[in-house]
């Protein structure tokens, strides 16, 4: 199956050292935050996948290590067959070239004191595309086609006299002026009004099924998963819990996690419900020095003794996702 | 006696800036009215004009805001309201307000406990030290917030229970009416979800009369008995819950409902509303809603329609109906 896969992610960790007080920087001693955990997944061209997730946990730790923009501390990214953890220097250049990201904020995502069409330039002129010529030409192509006309207009204003939904589209231009095989859109529509949001994500979609892109999707909203996605992995405390085809994910959640968060997405008007549905108590907590067992086992309700010692290991167990949960044992 | 009229009366409430470009229109000619015990929500994109509602009548208003109308809280008419009086009598004591960003709206360098007893303090002179810590005890229980709670820091807290902590603020001097604005918007999805539930139940426990503002017209039908649609500062519709879910009459309530990705039912592409709000230092004749209105016609485009009551408690401002109104006659 990775033979064809355009991502091939293995045992992916990546872990933030901290100190607590004074007496830990004396003694030189280090706990660590584990943000990203035994995450393993590879991923198809033409496909979007959808990382969903409270905050903190590690959703968007893996959408910066896939654009190297993070250093993992351990497990493997292979790009097109290429370990991406080795690059640097031209092969560094031309990944980054085909690996795109896009952030939440599109009021940070450019240099305020650079025009919009000087941004996009900046671009087009680090990865020596054509000449002056090509590249306006190329830049008014790419915006007219994504709904920005005329483009000029656009051009020649600064970032702030754009609003956010112009922003972001002209986030999603500039990523795709060089067209890149992958994208990872960090909760591209979460700060937008939900009348620009469908745009953005519509937008997505067409790269997608037009240009054969592969795009990570990370995400806290389940029903904009849904509406994006092929797959879904639902993250918890920095690993994978849940991760299978996004209409069996909302149909069929097995994950108590998984269930968790989709009875608590709340229904806009008598929507009906599917699966069971689950409350919990209490909040994530942060992941320090984890000891073995499911992370979730303190906030679950079906959690039994074999969950507080044993870490689950994802795996189908005959269903149609693969979930990390003794339950299914 | 006070049943003859509702808690909150809203007659005629018109807002503008003023600022460097001219009279901004912030809210125009709103009239709404809250009875005792109900909940409203105000749903709308931002710039619609749902805080500056909150504001003013909270009386917190920015200078160089112009407010016209009358604002009747249980009958006396708020703007009247002197500062001293505002004060002594209404903030905090009568009308209370949470908001989205708990952690600017407390003191990073007080303890939680310290700015809980300086606003008794300050709003019921009265209580001793002894009967302010009781009245504090109270509301965290109410809230379902540990003792410790006190004892913290704002940054120490997490994202939910600083909420919770700003909810208990807000309660503290068993206001009859609280604001709650984007009370939720920045949690977590399950979070949100026990936040919400929460809001529910003190609503019954200390007989709350609540305005909920939101863009998430998922929050909107979870804790509302009546939803207010404000669209470029105006009053497009307003229609008990669940007849705005199932039946949303006006064009601009149809598309914000069906611009958001659902759990359930077919998935087909969504739609979001093209354009964006109109410059409001000089809004269009005729609909505001009109230039992104897909069913505008030259008669929306001249004359604004007025807000008519097509069934009992039912409100829409939009030329279709104004027209059926005038033939039914």
């Amino acid at each position: 199956m990775s033979e064809t896969a355009l991502i091939d992610v293995q045992d992916l960790r990546c872990l933030f050292p901290i100190r607590k007080g004074l007496g830990d920087l004396l003694a030189r001693r280090a706990h660590n935050v584990h943000a990203v955990d035994s995450v393993s997944f590879s991923m198809q061209r033409g496909e979007i996948v959808a990382l969903v997730g409270e905050s903190g946990c590690g959703k968007s730790t893996i959408g910066r290590m896939l654009v190297k923009l993070q250093e993992p501390t351990d497990g493997a990214i292979r790009f097109d067959g290429q370990d991406v953890t080795t690059l640097s220097g031209e092969s560094l250049k031309a990944f980054r070239r085909r690996a795109q990201i896009i952030f939440q904020n599109p009021f940070e995502a450019f240099d305020p004191r650079l025009t919009i069409g000087a941004s996009l330039m900046q671009a087009l002129r680090i990865h020596d595309i054509g000449s002056k010529a090509d590249r306006e030409a190329l830049i008014v192509s790419v915006m007219e086609r994504s709904g920005l006309k005329p483009a000029q207009d656009f051009l020649a204003r600064y970032p702030h006299e754009l609003s956010g939904g112009q922003s972001q589209r002209i986030a999603t231009v500039r990523a795709m002026l060089l067209s890149p095989d992958f994208l990872v859109a960090d909760e591209p529509v979460s700060m937008l009004d939900v009348s620009v949001r469908a745009d953005i994500l519509n937008q997505l979609l067409d790269l997608r099924d037009d240009e054969g892109m592969a795009i990570v999707f990370i995400t806290h909203d389940l029903s904009v998963a849904r509406y994006v996605a092929n797959r879904i992995a639902v993250m918890y405390l920095g690993m994978f819990v849940e991760i299978g085809p996004a209409e069996e994910i909302i149909a069929n959640p097995r994950h108590p996690y998984s269930r968790a968060l989709l009875s608590n997405t709340l229904p806009v008007g008598d929507e009906a419900r599917t699966g069971e549905p689950l409350e919990i108590g209490g909040e994530v907590p942060t992941p320090v020095d984890i000891k073995p067992g499911c992370r979730f086992a303190n906030r679950c309700p079906f959690a039994f003794d074999r969950c507080r010692v044993e870490t689950p290991v994802l795996q189908p167990h005959g269903g149609k996702t693969d979930v990390a949960c003794h339950l299914y044992d | 006696m006070s049943q003859h009229y509702p808690l909150i009366d809203l007659q005629n409430l018109s807002i503008s800036y003023s600022t460097p470009r001219g009279m901004v229109s912030a809210v125009d000619d709103v009239s709404l009215q809250i009875p005792h015990g109900a909940s409203i929500g105000l749903v709308g994109e931002s710039g619609s004009g749902k805080s500056t509602i909150a504001l003013a009548l909270m009386r917190l208003l920015p200078p160089n805001a112009r407010v016209t109308g009358r604002m009747l809280f249980d009958g006396t008419d708020l703007t009247l309201q002197t500062e001293t009086q505002l004060n002594r009598g209404w903030r905090w004591r009568r009308l209370s307000m949470v908001f989205q960003k708990s952690l600017s709206a407390l003191s990073p360098v007080h303890r939680v406990g310290a700015q809980m007893h300086d606003v008794l303090a300050l709003h019921e002179p009265g209580l001793r030290e002894a009967q302010r810590e009781a009245r504090i005890r109270e509301v965290l229980e109410a809230v379902h917030l540990p003792d410790r709670v006190l004892r913290s820091y704002p940054f120490e807290l997490s994202g939910g229970m600083m909420q919770r902590t700003m909810i208990a603020l807000g309660l503290l001097c068993n206001p009859p009416f609280v604001i709650f604005d984007e009370a939720t918007t920045a949690l977590d999805v399950i979070t949100q979800a026990q936040i919400l539930k929460e809001i529910e139940r003190l609503k019954d426990e200390f007989d709350l009369t609540t305005m909920v503002i939101s863009h998430d017209v998922g929050v909107i039908n979870a804790v509302t008995d009546i939803v207010a649609v404000l669209y470029a500062g105006q009053v497009m519709e307003v229609a008990p819950r669940e007849r705005f879910f199932s039946m949303p009459a006006h064009p601009y309530s149809r598309a914000l409902i069906s611009s958001v990705p659902r759990l359930d039912g077919q998935q087909g592409r969504i739609t979001g509303i093209p354009g964006s709000l109109p410059d409001l230092t000089n809004p269009p004749s005729g609909c505001r809603f009109a230039p992104r209105c897909p069913h505008a016609t030259p008669e929306c485009m001249e004359r604004t329609p007025r807000l008519i009551e097509i069934e009992p408690g039912h409100l829409v401002r939009c030329t279709e109906f104004a027209m059926k109104d005038k033939t039914d006659r």
